[in-house]
């Protein structure tokens, strides 16, 4: 075996190392992640928790404004989201009403109707 | 002598170089994506605003094991505590009477283990919130978690007990009466 060779394969098995203790051993944490990189069910929990909330404080702006820290797309596509997600994974029916009624509710809402903040 | 001791040193050199390459690529190159993260890792600011929604999901519910199991996310060293200061927090810098309200109430909550003891009496018997001012609460709140700390979590330890293996009952009643589809 040649020396070239061999310095090729010393630089390959210390790439594998480096990688392994990279990706595995000591990966890179995120310690400080926003709500959008949760896990499907994480999100899916926040956007039930939305929903419950919005039925006491009635607030759909306050709502909006939770659901847009889940993702960029719509409020409507995000709580539709959640609610596959709850009928996929046999969420209790109750759960599943406030998916919809919040959903029901977000179509009828127009942002430019909101009050602007002084 | 001399070539043999040069051989092991390219060795060793390659072998460097590929670790630096390997750590290169894993760290900045192409590091770990966490698409499906915990609760617990959020920012401490996202924290905040996951105990503020499931306080205030709390109000809807009134199921103490939901909230608990929610907050029990977040990795707090203390649940009830967090809140408290949370909403002490919240007091402090202006937040709605809403938000400092639906801590300081989930903190007495957990705090006493109230709803753990017979959630289907909130069918009938539903708590009775007075409406005192957050201020009020909190101070409520500060006097059952504080004091004692220690006979707080055996309150709940013990609240936890008697349910045992009691299956909450759900209080949350159906909204709408058609069955749930996904909307277009």
């Amino acid at each position: 075996m040649s020396r070239w060779t061999k310095f090729l394969f010393a630089v390959l098995l210390g790439a594998t190392a480096g990688l392994f203790y990279g990706w595995v051993v000591n990966p890179v944490e995120y310690a400080d992640i926003a709500p959008q990189s949760l896990r499907s069910d994480y999100q899916t929990d926040y956007v039930l928790m939305v929903a419950e909330a919005y039925q006491v404080d009635g607030d759909l702006g306050l709502a909006v404004s939770r659901l847009a820290l889940l993702d960029s797309s719509t409020p409507t596509d995000i709580v539709a989201a959640s609610l596959n997600y709850g009928l996929q994974h046999d969420y209790a029916p109750q759960d599943l009403s406030l998916f919809q009624a919040l959903g029901e509710e977000l179509l009828t809402w127009n942002p430019n109707m909101e009050v602007p903040a002084p | 002598m001399r070539s043999d001791r040069r051989g092991s040193w390219y060795l060793l050199t390659g072998l460097v170089i590929g670790i630096a390459m390997g750590l290169i690529i894993s760290w900045e190159i192409s590091p770990v994506e966490y698409v499906n993260a915990p609760p617990y890792a959020l920012r401490a600011d996202y924290k905040d605003e996951y105990r503020a929604l499931v306080a205030a999901a709390y109000q809807y519910n009134r199921d103490l094991l939901r909230a608990e199991d929610r907050l029990a996310q977040l990795r707090d060293d203390n649940i009830i505590q967090s809140l408290g200061m949370q909403a002490q927090q919240a007091l402090a810098e202006g937040h709605s009477e809403r938000e400092v309200q639906d801590l300081s109430e989930l903190a007495m909550a957990l705090s006493k283990g109230i709803d753990l003891l017979a959630p289907q009496l909130m069918l009938t018997q539903p708590i009775a919130v007075t409406s005192p001012t957050a201020g009020s609460l909190i101070t409520q709140a500060q006097d059952s978690i504080l004091p004692d700390q220690n006979a707080s979590s055996e309150a709940t330890a013990t609240a936890e007990a008697t349910v045992g293996n009691h299956e909450p009952t759900s209080t949350v009643q159906p909204i709408l009466d058609t069955t749930p589809t996904t909307p277009p």
